[in-house]
């Protein structure tokens, strides 16, 4: 009996013993490797992880090569594309609506090989997170989307609204959508994740008028410039012209 | 009242002495609360090492910079102050300090300090107030007049007396009375629960702790701290020799179990069954938050430097250095004391950082085998090493009685064994040992794990 009340100590003293000898093991790696060594997780936002070859992030498209055919949206196993398009000009198609909800996504590249025309791809980039407040929406954030906009078709006119957006400094920007869109140049670092409503999102006629729209500023912006500098000419001749008359 | 009770600034003296002694207060407050951060810091960084992963490494000490110019300098424009900060904080001296302090995180433990101290103090609508917010305030007194006794050089100290150990279990014991109270007050199953399972868990494991004390007492004839550091004196370059874990086998089975129950007292890991996160959410304090619940926090790590400091004076030779000690008793009274202090922290720290890696090795007992390892285990073998203590020295006798030691007069003579005698003891308790733990391997059998306990855990239903 009491041989066995020992045997139960030293058996309770031998499981501790290698319990502590495995993590005094750990901080014989930590003081070894500088400190970081041995740690097995990573300092994330100061050091980026080397991330796998082929590894598949967010999805991005190049709408100028998409031709509206719906071939990702069929081969997607859990639905997330909603595309939609419009013929316009009569026989051409155009792509009025190209969103991929990334909440349900699951990354596993089949919409890439099923794409004909080799434009979408999964980018190496996997951050979500905005750096300020109004970017916490995610799918805004890829998408440009405010979130009662998203899952809606949106007309040619809010396209046209947003792509401004894109722009940053047109007129017709908001605070929020400017805060946002800093966050985005801040973030990516340029890397756009956002091609999607680019310039394919116009119609023809849509796009010759935006065309237009920033040929006339580009013209009033010149004409303004034309006028300053005959100001200036004016200033510089008049104090000659009265040291002339004096 | 012949000196009256008007002193010269016109403040009652009785006024004068109150306003004093809460001033006075403010200071063991401050220095647990510094410690409790300190060793929330340090307790991060040995988790994280153990757990193999980088612990805190992004706050820095730069608030303190933008505190020491903003206020003061509060009525200088705020870009003026931004401009300064930004010019202090390249300093040479400054610079490696925020830099280190960033790379290490050691900003957590002000940041920390910060959030516990800004958050709601939520008191529950069917809690009893009184009881409830009184039970904080029991358990941080016990943990702070505990530090009283703590013996942290040889003239350097708030207080010793002749029971000073006894004093500092008993003390220590009356949190016992506020985790309760705590689990009482807060009118809810867990914190009922938790609170019980505290006081039977403190209430057993203060037993080990006394007896430990009881062996130590017996040795060094004193029960003052100061007393028992002092009789573990031992002349010549080999001063560690003296300190009572050497001196004896019993005392290294002692310190053992002194260590273990201490940090049961302590509420920590492997022992963590009254306020144990994933069965009681967490115990007594499942209702507390914000500083009410850092009270209790920091509580916890006074209690755990304070069974440091008490294990280093009574195993560890206290204050003393390990290779020689007259060198550092010839020096000056304020160098002996930052010598002494000094390692008299080495020590404590040392003793604390082993009992952090134990807490984030082991996983959490079960409350039987708590209670087990209480009664059917440490009790006895403390009350055998006691036993067999006294037994060695009485073999002793009288040979070796000192009563100066370190220069201070011992309240009793200490019995003090020949070389040959400690090493005649040492070989024969290794030997008795090693034969013991020979035979129950190979005789011995494990006892088989109760019934219930192995249908829960094996077989039956979760």
């Amino acid at each position: 009996m009491i041989l066995s009340w020992i045997r139960e100590m030293v058996d309770g003293i031998e499981a501790t013993a290698i319990g502590v000898k495995e993590t005094l093991g750990y901080a014989r790696d930590y003081a070894r490797g500088s400190g970081i060594g041995s740690s097995v997780t990573s300092n994330y936002p100061e050091v980026e992880p080397t991330l796998p070859k082929g590894y598949r992030g967010h999805l991005f498209n190049n709408i100028e090569k998409c031709t509206g055919c719906k071939s990702c949206a069929r081969a997607c196993p859990i639905d997330c594309f909603s595309i939609e398009t419009e013929m316009s000009e009569g026989t051409k198609l155009h792509i009025s609506r190209f969103d991929i909800d990334l909440s349900k996504c699951i990354y596993c590249g089949l919409c890439e090989y099923a794409c004909p025309h080799d434009c979408l791809h999964m980018t190496r980039d996997y951050r979500v997170s905005p750096t300020n407040s109004v970017n916490t929406h995610g799918r805004r954030y890829l998408f440009r989307r405010r979130p009662d906009q998203v899952g809606r078709h949106l007309d040619t006119q809010e396209m046209a609204q947003l792509h401004r957006a894109t722009e940053s400094e047109a007129a017709g920007v908001s605070k929020d959508d400017r805060d946002f869109l800093a966050g985005i140049e801040d973030h990516t670092k340029g890397r756009c994740l956002i091609g999607i409503y680019g310039e394919g999102f116009y119609t023809p006629e849509e796009k010759s008028r935006v065309q237009a729209i920033r040929d006339e500023k580009k013209r009033q912006r010149e004409a303004a410039q034309r006028l300053q500098e005959q100001a200036q000419a004016q200033a510089q001749q008049a104090p000659g012209a009265e040291g002339g008359a004096s | 009242m012949a000196h009256g009770l008007v002193s010269l600034s016109g403040m009652p003296v009785l006024t004068a002495e109150i306003i004093a002694l809460l001033l006075l207060l403010l200071i063991p407050f401050g220095v647990s609360f510094a410690l409790a951060g300190i060793a929330q810091y340090f307790e991060r960084k040995v988790s994280a090492v153990v757990g193999r992963r980088y612990g805190p490494t992004t706050a820095s000490f730069d608030i303190l910079v933008k505190v020491c110019i903003d206020m003061p300098l509060f009525f200088l424009p705020e870009a003026t102050r931004r401009k300064l900060q930004r010019v202090v904080s390249v300093l040479p001296v400054i610079k490696q300090v925020l830099y280190y302090s960033k790379r290490w995180g050691m900003g957590q433990m002000i940041a920390d300090g910060v959030k516990m101290f800004t958050k709601e103090d939520i008191l529950p609508s069917s809690a009893d107030a009184f009881l409830f917010r009184g039970s904080t305030y029991i358990v941080l007194l016990a943990c702070f007049v505990a530090l009283a006794s703590m013996p942290i050089s040889q003239n350097f100290y708030m207080t010793d007396f002749s029971v000073a150990a006894t004093f500092t279990t008993a003390v220590t014991g009356l949190s016992v009375v506020g985790l309760l109270v705590a689990g009482w007050g807060s009118n809810n199953k867990f914190s009922l629960l938790g609170g019980i399972r505290a006081v039977a868990q403190i209430v057993s494991y203060e037993i080990p702790v006394g007896l430990a004390i009881a062996a130590v007492a017996m040795w060094s004839g004193t029960l003052s701290l100061q007393g028992m550091i002092a009789a573990q004196y031992h002349p010549g370059v080999f001063s560690f020799l003296g300190w009572n874990l050497f001196q004896s086998p019993f005392f290294l089975i002692l310190s053992v179990i002194y260590y273990t129950a201490a940090m049961a007292e302590c509420n920590r890991t492997p022992f963590d069954l009254a306020e144990s996160e994933s069965e009681l959410v967490a115990g007594y304090g499942t209702e507390f938050s914000g500083l009410r619940w850092g009270l209790f926090f920091i509580g916890e790590y006074t209690d755990m430097i304070l069974v440091g400091g008490i294990f280093a004076a009574l195993f560890l030779g206290g204050y003393q250095s390990p290779v020689g000690e007259q060198w550092i008793v010839a020096l000056p009274a304020f160098w002996e004391a930052v010598v002494h202090g000094c390692i008299f922290l080495v020590k404590f720290v040392l003793s604390i950082a082993v009992m952090m890696w134990l807490r984030w090795t082991l996983p959490r007992f079960r409350i039987d085998q708590v209670m087990r390892l209480a009664w059917v285990r440490l009790i006895p073998l403390a009350l055998g090493c006691l036993f067999f203590l006294a037994l060695s020295m009485l073999w002793f006798g009288e040979n070796g009685v000192v009563t100066v030691r370190h220069g201070r007069f011992l309240s009793s003579p200490v019995v003090r064994a020949a070389w040959w005698q400690i090493v005649v003891i040492w070989v024969a308790v290794a030997a008795v040992v090693a034969l013991l733990v020979a035979l129950a391997k190979k005789y011995g059998e494990p006892r088989p794990m109760p019934r219930a306990v192995h249908d829960q855990l094996v077989g039956g239903e979760p």
